[in-house]
């Protein structure tokens, strides 16, 4: 929709400039970018306008909205859950970000410096990869069998074997967030690993063999060299997973549906509940809103941090 | 690399087909479009959409209705065809209707008669009132098939709540094969009480004749609520009720937890894995619903020997209805029955024919059908003088148990009611809070989350 | 030469044991696709869905091979579309200049914060508007829209590394902008098109919240909207061996797929240009 009404003024603009341009050239960037402008125009500018009209209202099961005013939002900050569940929804982000980064990085720089051009780096990373790509249904039976509370499961059989427990371990109710982050972590890792691995991949030989020359310590060409170029990789990886992690649910609510009482209930499964399982539509659009805030505040402030208008700055020369 | 992964998936593929065809021998066509195929003037069609999962003979049920009621129809040449539409959850339920897509005909549970209404899903079928079907059916099922005023369901099938009870654990505890077959007429008289109940679960686990005391169906800890006489509901005001007979409930949490009859993960453990544990003999005691008698069969691995796990059954198990908590107090039992729903699109006069359709899958033979495959009540009395039912002695004995069997409201407001019950129960069984803590934490929920209208909190 | 191969030992015994954990997560899902965990013994039952329609506890899903054509068509017209539009759109952001390009690029990122389940019950109600509930055009655009934003940031790097001259010699020679697009930048950045292409693909391939909401037909889900239909109300899972052999069955060609296209993924590069 912005880029539309830019148009017009761009055209206007250049109307006056003594260096004229000409009109077709004026418009066709804009041909390059309007099937995409128009379906971000209906199907997510329309739609967020309208879920945050949703957010106003009483929208449930009856589909019978009535005008509720700021209701939803004086409903949402005197919850007394909400301390709790923002607690939970950082938790769970930051944890799981900090962990997958750092595992995603771990197995990049192994598989792509120190192992590189090897066959064996290329079936760590497709191994990697499985847990990410098994959909996610099948995925948590995985860890509701490793976790499984009676003697059954996988943790509890060996501990019993071993002669250190006497009485199987309830899991799920002992570690629940532990047991999410961990699930969660594993599957999100190769997202990064693949963006990574590729960015330490196009680094040029002769770089690490110069620093060779010069006596560099592995950790100094780690610091110096791959560190540097992971910088635009790293931000995107930091923002889109951090996004991720703040609006996910999904898992959450099949290893746990958020259990035991809120514990391992994050903000945006708590709206996901609220519209979906208890049919609030309006009270559940309101809590999503205030996930999207969250996320948008995050995102500002890395590209700040990142310095984003350096990324995305004009390219060199323009005709 | 690729070409291990090549090999690898090629014999995936191919033990999967090779698996696929040794079952394959059974898909018995079952199109007979040329029957009715006839000499006189065009049959006049109504096309009737059903929406349901196939589950227990439910399908096939509905099938052989639509055979019965067209030969009915036969002379009026009009011939009823049935459009089979797959079951799906509420909130898919929800949206297609907002895009126009709904079925004549839908089965979902008596509770959610209010929201269905409300959402303008379902239409009024007050026929069955003056229905031959449904006049000897008992008014405590005709209660639940009416909401502010009209009939919006017809039951469709019923279920009680046993609580099977292991027989060898209480012959470990010195118990006489007279005094466990004796049981169940003391808890019906009153005599014998749930507290009793938690005691030999106590005594049982002491003796480590059993690994769990107490185990329940999910989380369908409503059972014991009952017992304690915490109803959850006021009838005449049609509201949610928050009575301090709670705490009585999460009492008798607190103190079976303490003593271990209660494990915390109570709500972990589902009855698929609970089936095969109290066949060896792990369990207690456990709170399910009569399907349960058909889980334990086939973790016997006797799903078609009817007799001899029939046999087994007696020689392990003894069920009895929830106990009451105060002496002499009557036993409990719960349910959550099935109705079958008409579509608000039906106008009355397609109605004549889902009303006839809807008739006949109540037939008492089909009900049995149902029954026997799926492990759920009949809910007429003249299908339960079907011989094959009375030849069931399991479910049988279980038909008394209907005229107390109680349900669960159908107000949209319930679930998030329940919800915050089960934080208080959480609350005790994770944290360690104290009866009074997870009453104080149920009541908070409840008046935050609850629309104070529909909810009467109890001071 | 010793202390390197000390080094390769130690990265290598680092990665095995960071990985076993995953390999024993295949070996559990192979064994509890074949083996019945109560009687311990091995069986192929639950592969019978590839000859038969699957059917428990009360669900019945149609037979899987029209499913796995759907998935496939489904697919590949994702894959067209959403390269189709994010490769002239990451040209416009890499190589031209417009008003607003800043602010459109930092919308991309800030369109991420809205997280898909926030707008489905909105989007449903302009797709029931179109009339385009219960098609798959319509969850193609719903999908394509989601997953644009990373395309064409993904894509957006692969423009920027191309050099500058290249493009400069092809517009000195005559040839009109578009004609610079196609002839000299297209082939330049066919790798990168076939990064996004298996990105498109595999998001296509596990697509399944919006089949399950969007489209009401059974016959018409794709392998994961299927899968997911497994999961019965109430967000239980009941047949686990059944899970686990669907699971294995649409897990597998992926790896495959992922094996053959893993060089491609070698070469996104987001801004490595700028890092001169």
């Amino acid at each position: 929709m912005k880029t539309e009404m830019n148009l017009e003024i761009n055209l206007e603009l250049n109307e006056t400039k003594t260096y004229k341009k000409p009109l077709r050239k004026a418009i066709y960037p804009y041909l390059f970018i309007a099937p995409f402008s128009l379906l971000v125009l209906v199907f997510f500018i329309l739609p967020a306008i309208a879920t945050v009209g949703m957010a106003f209202t009483d929208l449930n099961a009856s589909m019978k909205p009535h005008f509720v005013g700021l209701t939803n939002f004086k409903r949402i900050f005197s919850d007394y859950n909400l301390p709790q569940i923002l607690g939970n929804t950082a938790v769970f982000a930051v944890l799981s970000l900090g962990i997958s980064l750092l595992f995603a990085l771990v197995i990049s720089i192994a598989t792509q410096y120190f192992l590189k051009g090897k066959m064996l780096a290329v079936v760590y990373r497709i191994l990697w990869l499985i847990p990410s790509i098994i959909p996610s249904v099948v995925y948590v039976t995985f860890w509701k069998f490793i976790f499984d509370p009676t003697e059954g499961g996988l943790i509890n059989k060996f501990l019993l074997n071993m002669g250190i427990i006497s009485d199987p371990v309830s899991w799920f109710t002992k570690g629940a967030m532990a047991i999410v982050i961990l699930a969660t972590i594993i599957s999100t890792i190769s997202g990064g690993m693949i963006l990574l691995s590729s960015a330490i991949n196009s680094i040029p030989e002769d770089l690490y063999k110069a620093a060779r020359v010069d006596g560099a310590s592995e950790k100094s060409v780690i610091m110096k060299i791959i560190l540097p170029t992971l910088k635009w990789p790293l931000m995107y990886i930091t923002i889109s997973d951090l996004i991720g992690f703040v609006s996910s649910y999904f898992f959450i609510m099949l290893l746990t549906q958020g259990g035991p009482m809120r514990d391992t209930t994050t903000l945006s499964l708590y709206a996901f509940q609220q519209a979906f399982n208890l049919k609030y539509y309006g009270y559940g659009a309101a809590v999503s809103l205030i996930v999207v805030f969250i996320s948008f505040v995050l995102t500002m402030l890395l590209i700040r941090m990142f310095d984003f208008n350096q990324m995305i700055k004009p390219s060199r020369i323009e005709d | 690399m690729k070409k291990f992964a090549g090999v690898a998936l090629t014999m995936v593929m191919g033990l999967g087909v090779l698996a696929g065809c040794g079952s394959n021998g059974n898909s018995a066509s079952t199109t007979s479009e040329g029957a009715s195929a006839s000499d006189k003037p065009e049959a006049k069609v109504v096309t009737i959409s059903v929406r349901e999962n196939t589950w227990g003979a439910r399908k096939d049920n509905f099938l052989e209705a639509e055979k019965r009621l067209n030969e009915e129809l036969a002379p009026d040449n009009v011939q009823v065809k049935l459009d089979w539409w797959p079951g799906i959850d509420d909130d898919e339920l929800v949206l297609q209707a907002q895009a126009g897509k709904v079925a004549d005909i839908f089965i979902n549970s008596s509770v959610d008669i209010g929201w269905e209404r409300d959402a303008g899903l379902i239409r009024d079928i007050d026929w069955v009132k003056d229905s031959k079907v449904f006049k000897n059916v008992p008014a405590s099922y005709t209660n639940i098939m009416s909401y502010d005023g009209h009939y919006y369901g017809a039951i469709q099938d019923m279920d009680a709540s046993p609580v099977f009870i292991s027989r060898k654990a209480l012959e470990g505890l010195g118990w006489t094969k007279e005094q466990i077959d004796g049981l169940r007429a003391r808890v019906d008289s009153g005599d014998f009480t749930f507290h009793d109940l938690v005691n030999l679960a106590d005594e049982a686990k002491k003796k480590s004749l059993v690994k769990i005391g107490f185990a329940v169906e999910d989380t369908r800890f409503e059972g014991w609520n009952y017992a304690f006489d915490f109803n959850n509901y006021d009838a005449e005001q049609n509201k949610l009720e928050l009575t301090q007979k709670a705490k009585d409930v999460y009492a008798f949490w607190a103190d079976a937890k303490k003593r271990g009859v209660i494990a915390e993960n109570i709500g972990d453990v589902d009855t698929d894995m609970a089936a095969p544990m109290f066949v060896k003999g792990e369990i207690f005691a456990e709170f399910a619903r009569t399907e349960f008698y058909q889980m334990m069969r086939e973790a016997n691995g006797m799903k078609d020997k009817v007799d001899e796990y029939n046999n087994w059954f007696n020689d392990n198990v003894v069920w009895i209805p929830v106990p009451s908590a105060q002496k002499g107090g009557k036993p409990v039992s719960y349910s959550n029955p099935a109705m079958i729903f008409v579509g608000a699109k039906v106008d009355d006069e397609k109605m004549t024919y889902v009303q006839r359709l809807i008739e006949h899958v109540l037939d008492p033979d089909l009900q049995i059908n149902h029954t026997i495959a799926s492990g759920k009540l009949p809910v007429t009395p003249e299908a339960q003088e079907d011989p094959r039912f009375k030849e069931m002695s399991f479910y049988k004995d279980h038909a008394y148990l209907v005229e107390f069997t109680k349900t669960r409201p159908a107000l949209p407001d319930y679930a998030t009611f329940t919800k915050g019950y089960t934080m208080g129960v959480e609350a005790i069984l994770t944290k360690g809070k104290s009866a009074e803590e997870a009453f104080d934490i149920f009541e908070k929920e409840v008046k935050q989350n609850v629309p104070a209208d529909r909810v009467e909190i109890q001071k | 030469m010793t202390t390197s191969t000390l080094k390769k030992a130690l990265a290598h015994t680092y990665m095995t044991l960071l990985t076993l954990p995953i390999i024993a997560m295949i070996v559990w899902y192979f064994l509890a696709a074949t083996m019945n965990f109560t009687t311990g013994e091995f069986s192929l039952d639950n592969f019978s869905f590839f000859t038969e329609p699957v059917e428990y506890s009360g669900i019945k899903l149609p037979l899987i091979w029209p499913i796995v054509l759907n998935t496939i068509v489904y697919s590949l017209m994702i894959v067209a579309i959403e390269v189709g539009i994010s490769v002239p759109t990451a040209y416009a952001f890499s190589r031209l200049d417009f008003k607003g390009k800043g602010a459109a690029l930092k919308f991309l990122f800030l369109m991420r914060s809205f997280p898909g389940i926030t707008l489905i019950i909105a989007t449903f109600f302009i797709l029931v508007k179109m009339g385009l509930v219960n098609t798959y055009l319509g969850v193609m655009l719903v999908a394509t829209t989601g997953s644009l934003p990373g395309l064409v940031y993904i894509m957006k790097g692969f423009f920027d590394e191309v050099p500058w001259d290249i493009e400069w010699a092809a517009m000195v020679d005559g040839t009109t902008r578009f004609g610079a697009f196609k002839k000299v930048l297209v082939p330049y950045v066919l790798s990168g098109i076939g990064a996004i292409s298996v990105f498109a693909f595999l998001g296509a391939y596990g697509e399944w919240f919006l089949f399950k909401l969007l489209i009401f037909n059974d016959d018409m889900l794709t392998l994961a909207g299927y899968l997911a239909k497994l999961v019965t109300k109430e967000n239980q899972i009941v047949n686990y061996g059944l899970i686990t052999a669907i699971g294995l069955f649409y897990t597998l060609p992926v790896v495959v797929f992922y094996i053959f296209t893993q060089k491609m993924f070698m070469k996104v590069n987001m801004g490595g240009a700028k890092q001169s």
